[in-house]
């Protein structure tokens, strides 16, 4: 039985869409059967993140409606023969769908992958509580700026309400930022969401012109945020790995030394 | 008889003096917050005005705080007079109470109040809030019952485990204890006093329907303070204290302080009278 997993935020644009793509296509390169499940109807993005926006024949609205089976949906990505995707239909709107209606589908699919990513879309009202609907665990992903982790705080605390344990992912932190005082660290987002960490996303401009293209940068694999994507899904898959040093910092490193880390909540 | 007016004489510092009907020797109506949640005590032998009076008079005194609640109506000495429960339901419906039940006769016994988790002193024993005052007194929402009948459990301190997230709204008819943080954003509402142990950063109401109470905080950093009726907020230019602080109501104001494990000795005080009195 594969797990399903939802990507969530409560403020829109801070990298669920790409972190969906990235991680799903990571987890597809280290050998895992993915299903991706753009969740956001009426605004979808996942298609053109994953460039497959010209092959969507069937959708999420069309496999809940009983149109077509779920397998004529899926549209098998060009580059990786084990990860595919379920887009949204754009004309519909998030009324189209219910929980139920998600909690049957990522239920038949996770019968026959290995992991369930689910693009949540912005927000916490019907759309957001359709694509929680089938979750067994959460990554909230939020940029270190006050108003995103307010809105994942709240996000953090409509989930629990729903017993679906969340993890975190920072995005788009520049260290150099943070040492000027610029940015809120790390440590700073932690300290008022309280969960465990998974990884940080460095602000990297490769990923803007990825997704422009339709090419998760994990697929190159070169730059710092695809480095970064590739070992979270590693972490994901439940393999033990080192959070990189550049994004502990010398303070990071030296409590985590004394055992004085944060822990998870 | 002789008993219930003997409590008047003495015991009911809950009532409105004006709607104490003396040949009955009672309230027309109080409320009781328990275990089973919000009942309104009618003297079914009352007028409807005393009733509809004693009621709107009780529900004034914090108009928002049960908002949304469901009370029951418990009759005694009934039946209620032809027209009393159409103003008791209109009296509810504008401060937004659900009548979920009316019942006749005498409460029955009460259940026994779970205790959350025994939590040592200076945390106030499940008592009912307030304390006998002079009037005019702001009429404290909460009531307990008048010697001589059954004692419902009072509601008792409410024991939350944190973090308490941005967008919950927490409320309590007694006090609220949370082990952990209060994140902004966050609402924490009660007719007692309020502790967390954690960082204090959303919204903190205390002392509702009271005007008197207190706040602790092992980090007092909130977006706003209310005690009673009294609004604070930080100023800009305060920097966050590194040390656990109380904030409390004197005059018009609200003051904060630095808590070094012992009450200011005015609130030591009543909260000793709150507890004994």
């Amino acid at each position: 039985m594969g797990r399903a997993i939802v990507i969530t935020s409560g403020k829109g644009g801070v990298g669920k869409t790409t972190t969906t793509a990235n991680l799903g296509t990571a987890l597809a390169q280290q050998g895992h059967s993915v299903v991706l499940i753009d969740a956001d109807i009426g605004l979808r993005n996942l298609d053109v993140v994953m460039g497959l926006e010209n092959r969507i024949v069937f959708h999420l609205v069309d496999v809940v409606r009983g149109r077509c089976p779920v397998a004529k949906a899926l549209i098998r990505d060009r580059r990786l023969e084990n990860l595919w995707m379920l887009p949204a239909s754009q004309t519909d709107d998030k009324d189209a769908v219910k929980p139920e209606d998600m909690t049957r589908l990522v239920e038949e699919l996770k019968s026959t992958h290995d992991f369930v990513l689910i693009d949540c879309p912005a927000g916490i009202e019907q759309g957001f509580k359709n694509a929680i609907a089938g979750a067994d665990e959460a990554v909230v992903v939020a940029t270190p700026e006050v108003s995103s982790i307010r809105d994942a705080d709240r996000v953090v605390g409509l989930l629990a309400a729903q017993d679906v344990p969340a993890r975190l992912i920072v995005n788009r932190i520049s260290a150099h930022l943070v040492k000027r005082g610029d940015m809120l660290s790390q440590a700073d987002v932690i300290e008022i969401l309280a969960l465990e960490m998974l990884g940080a996303i460095p602000l990297d401009d490769q990923i803007i012109a990825t997704t422009n293209n339709g090419m998760p940068a994990v697929l190159a694999g070169k730059s710092p945020a695809a480095r970064e994507f590739i070992r979270i899904a590693k972490r994901l898959a439940g393999q033990e790995t080192e959070v990189p040093a550049a994004s502990v910092g010398f303070f990071g490193r030296l409590t985590r030394a004394l055992g004085l880390a944060p822990s998870p909540a | 008889m002789d008993s219930a007016s003997a409590a008047v004489d003495v015991g009911d510092s809950w009532g409105d003096p004006a709607t104490v009907e003396p040949s009955a020797g009672r309230p027309a109506a109080i409320l009781r917050g328990n275990a089973r949640g919000l009942e309104i005590v009618v003297d079914g032998s009352a007028p409807v005005e005393a009733i509809a009076d004693a009621v709107t008079g009780r529900l004034d005194a914090a108009p928002g705080f049960f908002r949304g609640t469901d009370v029951r109506i418990r009759v005694e000495d009934g039946p209620l007079a032809p027209g009393c429960l159409a103003r008791l339901d209109e009296i509810t419906s504008r401060f937004e109470l659900r009548i979920a039940e009316v019942a006749a006769g005498k409460a029955p016994e009460p259940e026994p109040e779970p205790v959350p988790v025994p939590v040592p002193v200076p945390v106030p024993q499940p008592v009912a809030v307030a304390v006998a005052e002079p009037e005019p007194e702001p009429e404290p929402v909460l009531v307990s019952e008048p010697p001589g009948e059954p004692d419902p459990a009072p509601a008792s301190p409410r024991i939350v485990v944190g973090p308490v997230r941005s967008g919950v709204l927490l409320e309590h008819p007694s006090h609220l204890i949370i082990f952990g943080d209060v994140n902004p954003g966050a609402e924490i509402r009660a007719a007692g006093n309020i502790v967390v142990l954690g960082r204090l950063r959303g919204t903190a109401h205390a002392g509702i329907g009271r005007d008197a109470g207190f706040i602790v905080a092992l980090r007092l950093e909130p977006q706003q303070l209310r005690i009673g009726r009294v609004v604070a907020r930080a100023d800009d230019s305060d920097t966050a204290a590194s040390h656990p602080e109380i904030a409390h109501v004197a005059g018009d104001s609200i003051v904060v302080e630095e808590y070094r494990g012992r009450l200011p000795s005015a609130l030591a005080a009543s909260l000793q009278e709150e507890l004994h009195g």
